[in-house]
């Protein structure tokens, strides 16, 4: 069971698509700073149907997104490094 | 002795990342960790044979992939989707490796201890 | 810097370029580590160089003891035997005296 982080702009950068590419059904994606962004455009919605995605509740707050992604998982600082210690390892793509 | 990944995902010398995702593999199988890389997306790119990065005033940091038998990483790995992406052929790569499907790859990422991504 | 030529080198007397290597600045080299250089000494000298110019990398000293023992045979691909003619380390002083830069983990 991975965590896997992306924090990079879907659009600038292909750290999201490779990462999809090889999560497994188990494991989990979370997505922090821009990357959190990917979940305005429809094609990664879709995309990202059937994982197991959370996001870093600050970086939605400081963007405004809270009424857009509420109904994602959203994790507190704790909550993240609670995570990084219940996953088998952490993957930063 | 830790199970030590290495994902190389960027092309070489647009940025260090290649680079970088290199010292770091030679180092850790310096210190006598068990180290396996795999190149994914654009990161296939690394493995066009014949470069000449000086050319463009980049270190020629691909040669020292030809020494990794010297440092015992014997577990080579490319994303057959992304060699095929960018039309490479399996055949005619700079070293020798084994071809994973993406299927693969992310069970190779399950087994590992650790995993970086360059 | 070394000898009366102006040769740029890092704080530990490792040459920036490799290309200003030749084998009388090997010599002035040696002689700063307290090493007289015989043909067992060069022989691995010329080795190191050669591993850098293919490999473009310096090599530490596991990968230079299996790289000569392969190459050279097992009598002379063993750290004891490499220790003897380098002993504050082969691949630290051997990669200095072939003008090459500092191996990334040195012992």
């Amino acid at each position: 069971m991975i965590l896997h982080v992306v924090q990079y702009s879907a659009v600038q950068d292909n750290a999201l698509a490779t990462c999809l590419r090889y999560i497994q059904p188990q494991d989990t994606l979370l997505l922090i700073g821009d990357g959190i962004n990917a979940l305005l455009l429809r094609k990664w919605q879709e995309a990202l149907h059937h994982t197991k995605v959370c996001l870093l509740e600050q970086d939605v707050e400081a963007r405004g997104l809270q009424a857009r992604l509420g109904h994602y998982q959203q994790l507190s600082q704790a909550e993240f490094v609670q995570y990084s210690l219940t996953h088998a390892k952490v993957i930063t793509w | 002795m830790k199970k030590i990944t290495i994902i190389f995902r960027h092309a070489p010398h647009g940025s260090a990342k290649g680079r970088e995702g290199l010292d770091f593999a030679l180092l850790s199988a310096s210190f006598e960790q068990e180290v396996s890389l795999i190149f994914a997306d654009e990161g296939v790119l690394n493995l066009i044979p014949q470069q000449a990065p000086e050319t463009i005033g980049a270190k020629d940091f691909l040669a020292a992939f030809k020494a990794l038998p010297l440092y015992d990483i014997e577990s080579v790995y490319a994303c057959q989707q992304s060699l095929a992406d960018f039309q490479l052929d399996e055949s005619a790569l700079a070293i020798p490796l084994d071809v994973k499907t993406p299927k693969e790859i992310g069970e190779l990422l399950t087994q590992a201890d650790e995993v970086f991504v360059y | 810097m070394y000898g009366d030529s102006q040769i740029p080198t890092d704080p530990q007397g490792y040459l920036k370029n490799v290309g200003d290597w030749n084998e009388e600045l090997a010599v002035i080299i040696a002689a700063e580590e307290d090493i007289t250089l015989t043909p067992a000494h060069w022989e691995v000298v010329h080795f190191v160089r050669e591993f850098y110019m293919e490999f473009k990398t310096s090599p530490a000293i596991r990968v230079l003891v299996k790289a000569i023992g392969q190459k050279l045979g097992t009598e002379k691909g063993n750290s004891k035997y490499l220790y003897t003619l380098f002993p504050l380390g082969p691949a630290k002083q051997a990669t200095k005296i072939a003008g090459l830069p500092k191996p990334a983990k040195c012992i």
